[in-house]
């Protein structure tokens, strides 16, 4: 039997309209972490971020983002929503590492207006051990999906 | 427990084949990850059609791409990848990774497409793409299927569950 490497941590199906979502108490056993979203908002475009350990969202991060035809940085984690069926797969690479800062790979997928993909920094040292999605002002709609993953190096 | 399942594999064999079916596709994962390798037998278009449930209706694809020398993007009234046509450099095929998730839930299905061709020359292509098809049935079924000709012997393609759960003591709130 081969070592499973891809291992199913949480999931939530929202049943109502949420401004946020949290996973906490997630073990250092991990390589890397993989995010998946898929559902809708209250309102299109609406950037949703990923907050490591409770941190505010433009405190040390940022990111470069190809969206459509154009490209450009922007402070924070962050995803892209619809009020149509969109998904995001957010991939974090050495999330429990405490010797660098972290890696956030992104792809935003609505297929109403924009595809995007997004390379991201989080320049903290500390290990993750939570992450919130969240946006003030704008929830995730009832029938969204977030599930999350831990990968064994 | 691995979250990943493999639920079919198939190659085409000698002179080629129409189209790449799975079918029967049980509905108890959470997810359904397509992987494929392809190559058409026509120098013609450079496009593979994705259909669920074998429908060709309600589909749409955003795209961004890129290939060698521009980058475009644009929409499709199809859910598709990119194939390698006929006339590239001999013995090299298409690369596409198709993600679906809730592809058995009740809502529309949106659709994570990454996908390569490969050509030793100046032009190959790389997309990413935003799918969606535009009805709520689950899906129990995939064709891949070419625009014209059929699809290349040695092409592959792989069909993967994933299967979301609860582990190592992380809550949800």
């Amino acid at each position: 039997m081969p070592t499973a490497t891809y291992i199913a941590l949480a999931n939530t199906t929202l049943t109502g309209s949420v401004s946020g979502v949290t996973f906490s108490s997630i073990p250092a056993t991990y390589r890397d972490l993989v995010l998946v979203i898929n559902g809708t908002s209250n309102s299109d475009n609406r950037a949703f971020y990923i907050r490591f350990n409770g941190t505010s969202p433009d405190v040390d991060t940022a990111m470069v983002y190809t969206s459509n035809n154009t490209s450009a940085t922007d402070a924070g984690l962050y995803f892209v929503t619809d009020t149509t069926q969109f998904n995001a797969i957010i991939n974090v690479m050495d999330y429990s590492a405490t010797d660098k800062h972290k890696t956030v790979l992104f792809r935003t997928n609505r297929n109403a207006a924009t595809v995007m993909m997004s390379a991201g920094r989080w320049a903290s040292t500390n290990a993750v051990t939570s992450m919130t999605i969240d946006r003030s002002g704008f929830t995730l709609q009832s029938g969204t999906t977030l599930a999350l993953y831990g990968i064994i190096s | 427990m691995s979250a990943w399942t493999v639920i079919a594999h198939t190659e085409v064999g000698s002179g080629g084949a129409a189209n790449i079916l799975f079918s029967s596709i049980p509905q108890t994962y959470t997810d359904l990850v397509l992987v494929f390798s392809s190559r058409q037998e026509t120098a013609t278009g450079a496009s593979v059609f994705i259909n669920p449930n074998q429908l060709t209706t309600n589909q749409s694809t955003r795209y961004l791409e890129g290939d060698g020398a521009s980058a475009a993007s644009g929409t499709l009234s199809r859910i598709f990848t990119a194939d390698t046509p006929s006339n590239a450099t001999a013995n090299t095929f298409s690369n596409s990774i198709v993600y679906m998730p809730n592809y058995a839930g009740s809502t529309n299905k949106s659709f994570s497409i990454d996908t390569v061709t490969e050509n030793n020359a100046t032009t190959a292509y790389q997309r990413i793409s935003a799918g969606l098809w535009s009805v709520s049935t689950a899906i129990s079924s995939l064709e891949i299927i070419q625009p014209s000709g059929d699809i290349n012997q040695y092409s592959s393609a792989t069909l993967y569950g994933i299967t979301k759960g609860s582990s190592g003591g992380v809550t949800v709130s």
